[in-house]
C-alpha cells in the first residue's frame, strides 16, 4: 500500500531524538519562536514525527517521544528504546547525523551550573563494566570500568556545535567534552564520582552524563562512521538534590539545549 | 656533502609505501607475483558492516596465497597504485563506491551534510550522468535542499565533489590501465552505488517505503 505522505517529507540528513514530553515541548516551543515550521507526520511504518523540513543547510525530522500503555519509554534500552529507534530511523530517512536533545546531568556544580548545555565530543557507556568480588576474600565488590572506553561522535556536528559555541551571546555555558552514558538514573554524588574517577580517560573531559546516548552507538553503521551527537542542558548534578531541583530545572534544561541546536543550524549557513 | 635536507629539495627520493602490508606486496609483485582483489562484503538486514579486502597472489600464473585483511581507505590507494585491478567489475565497481566515499569525506567533514548532498546532487542532475539507468534511478528517489549559492561555500564544495568523482576517473585509466569506455563504466556504476548509498535508496526500498 503506497504511503500518503510527500516523499520529501519521509528524509532528511538531521535527525533531532528527544525521548521525554519536556524535551519534545522545548522543541516545538524554541522552533516556533525561531518561525520553524513543526509538521505533525504520522508515518505507517515510522510512527509519528516532526517535520521541520530546511534548516540551515540541513533537512530535520524530530522523533516524538514512544509512548506504550500511555507511559513515555525512556532509556536507550528494548524494542522502543533509543538503540532501537536510532538504527530504524536512520535507515528509513536517510539520515546522516542525529542529534540526541534534551537533559543530562552535570558532573560539577562548582563549576557548571543548572542550564548549562553539554555537546558530547565522545560518549563512555559505563556500563561496559566488569564487578568481581572484592580480592582477599573482603566484603564487597569492585568494579572496573576499563573497558568502559571512550566512542567518539560524529565528528561534522562536533564542529557544528563548536563554531556555535564560540559565537557566543547567550545566558548559558556550553561545555564540549565526553558525556557518560548508561541505563541508571542515579541520585547519588558518590556513585556519580566513582564513575568519573572511574571510567578510562580520554582526548576528552568528562563534563556530565545522560541515559538515552548510548544507544545511538548502535545506530552507527561502523565504528569510524559514527552518526549520532548529544546535546542535552544540565537539569541536574545526579546527587541527592537532584529530586529537589529536577521539577524547575527541566525546562530550561531543555529549552537551552533545543536553542542552541537550532541556532547551530540556522547561524552556520554556508 | 650536500646536507640531508638539502638533498631531500634537490632530489627527492620517491617516498617509501607508509603501510607495512603494501611495502609486503610491492615487493612480492616486484619480484615477479601478480595480484587480484576481490571484495567480499557480506549484507546485513541493516546494511553493510564489513568489508574485507581479499588479495589473491599468483606466481607464475598458479595461485599461491590469499591474504585477508579488512578494507582500508589506505591500502585500497596503494593497491590503486601498485596498479592491482579487481577480479571482477562487481568488486572494481564496489571498490571504487568505496573510494568515492573516502574521497569526500572531507568534503562532507567541511561543508556539512546538508549543504553537501545538496551540491551534490545539482551537479549530478546537471550532467551528463544522470542519463545513466543506475544513476537516474537512484536519482529519482534522492531529495536535497536547493543549494544555497550566495555564500562562500558553493563554489569550493562543487570544485572538491567534481576533483574527487574525477580522481577516481584518473586512477580507473592512468593507474589501472582500464580503457576509456570501461573506465567510464565502471565510475558511473560506482557513483551510482555511491549515491545509493548517500541517499540511502537500497535501504529504504527493503523497508518497504518506496
Amino acid at each position: 500500500m503506497p504511503i500518503d505522505i510527500e516523499p520529501h517529507k519521509q528524509v532528511c540528513t538531521l535527525l533531532l531524538f528527544v525521548a521525554t514530553q519536556a524535551e519534545e515541548d522545548a522543541l516545538i516551543a524554541v522552533a516556533t519562536e525561531r518561525g520553524i515550521p513543526f509538521e505533525r507526520i504520522k508515518h505507517p511504518k515510522l510512527g509519528e514525527y516532526h517535520w521541520l523540513g530546511q534548516v540551515g543547510d540541513e533537512t530535520v525530522i524530530a522523533s516524538r517521544p514512544v509512548r506504550e500503555s500511555g507511559r513515555v519509554v525512556m532509556g536507550e534500552i528494548g524494542r522502543l528504546g533509543s538503540a532501537a529507534r536510532g538504527i530504524r530511523f536512520s535507515e528509513a530517512t536517510g539520515a546522516k547525523g542525529i542529534v540526541q536533545l534534551g537533559m543530562a546531568f552535570g558532573i560539577d556544580s562548582g563549576r557548571q551550573k543548572l542550564g548549562d548545555v553539554l555537546v558530547s565530543a565522545s560518549l563512555i557507556p559505563y556500563d561496559n563494566r566488569d564487578v568481581r568480588g572484592s580480592p582477599n576474600g573482603m566484603p564487597g565488590y569492585v568494579t572496573d570500568y576499563s573497558s568502559a572506553t571512550p566512542q567518539l561522535a560524529r565528528i561534522e556536528l562536533v564542529e557544528l556545535f563548536r563554531r556555535e559555541a564560540v559565537r557566543g551571546g547567550r545566558t548559558f555555558q556550553v561545555d564540549v567534552g565526553a558525556i557518560l552514558s548508561g541505563a541508571a538514573r542515579i541520585h547519588s554524588r558518590a556513585f556519580r564520582d566513582e564513575l568519573v574517577a572511574g571510567v578510562p580517560g580520554g582526548d576528552d573531559p568528562i563534563i556530565g552524563g545522560d541515559m538515552e546516548g548510548v544507544g545511538l552507538l548502535a545506530a552507527s553503521v561502523s565504528r569510524r562512521e559514527p552518526i549520532w551527537c548529544v546535546v542535552k542542558g544540565i537539569s541536574d548534578f545526579a546527587d541527592e538534590d537532584r529530586d529537589a531541583v529536577i521539577n524547575e530545572s527541566r525546562g530550561p534544561a531543555c529549552r537551552n539545549a533545543a536553542a542552541f541546536v537550532l541556532s547551530a543550524l540556522v547561524n552556520d549557513r554556508n | 656533502m650536500p646536507a640531508v635536507l638539502d638533498r631531500a629539495f634537490a632530489d627527492p627520493p620517491a617516498p617509501p609505501l607508509a603501510h607495512p602490508r603494501l611495502r609486503h606486496w610491492a615487493a612480492r609483485i616486484k619480484s615477479g607475483a601478480t595480484a587480484v582483489l576481490e571484495l567480499y562484503q557480506p549484507a546485513t538486514a541493516l546494511g553493510e558492516v564489513q568489508t574485507d579486502i581479499a588479495l589473491h597472489f599468483k606466481a607464475r600464473d598458479v595461485p599461491d596465497s590469499l591474504e585477508v585483511c579488512d578494507w582500508d581507505d589506505d591500502l585500497n590507494a596503494g593497491l590503486i597504485a601498485l596498479r592491482v585491478r579487481a577480479a571482477d567489475s562487481t568488486s572494481e565497481t564496489a571498490r571504487f563506491a568505496l573510494g568515492l566515499r573516502a574521497a569526500m569525506r572531507k568534503t562532507t567533514r567541511e561543508f556539512g551534510d546538508g549543504f553537501f548532498n545538496s551540491v551534490l546532487l545539482e551537479l549530478v542532475n546537471e550532467s551528463d550522468l544522470s542519463r545513466h539507468a543506475a544513476i537516474a534511478e537512484v536519482v529519482r528517489h534522492a531529495h536535497a535542499n536547493a543549494p544555497y549559492r550566495e555564500g562562500r561555500s558553493y563554489d569550493p564544495c562543487r570544485d572538491m565533489i567534481a576533483d574527487a568523482i574525477s580522481g577516481r576517473m584518473y586512477e580507473l585509466k592512468n593507474e589501472l590501465g582500464y580503457p576509456p569506455t570501461e573506465a567510464r563504466d565502471i565510475l558511473v556504476s560506482s557513483l551510482a552505488c555511491y549515491l545509493d548509498e548517500r541517499f540511502s535508496v537500497s535501504s529504504r526500498k527493503r523497508l518497504g517505503l518506496l
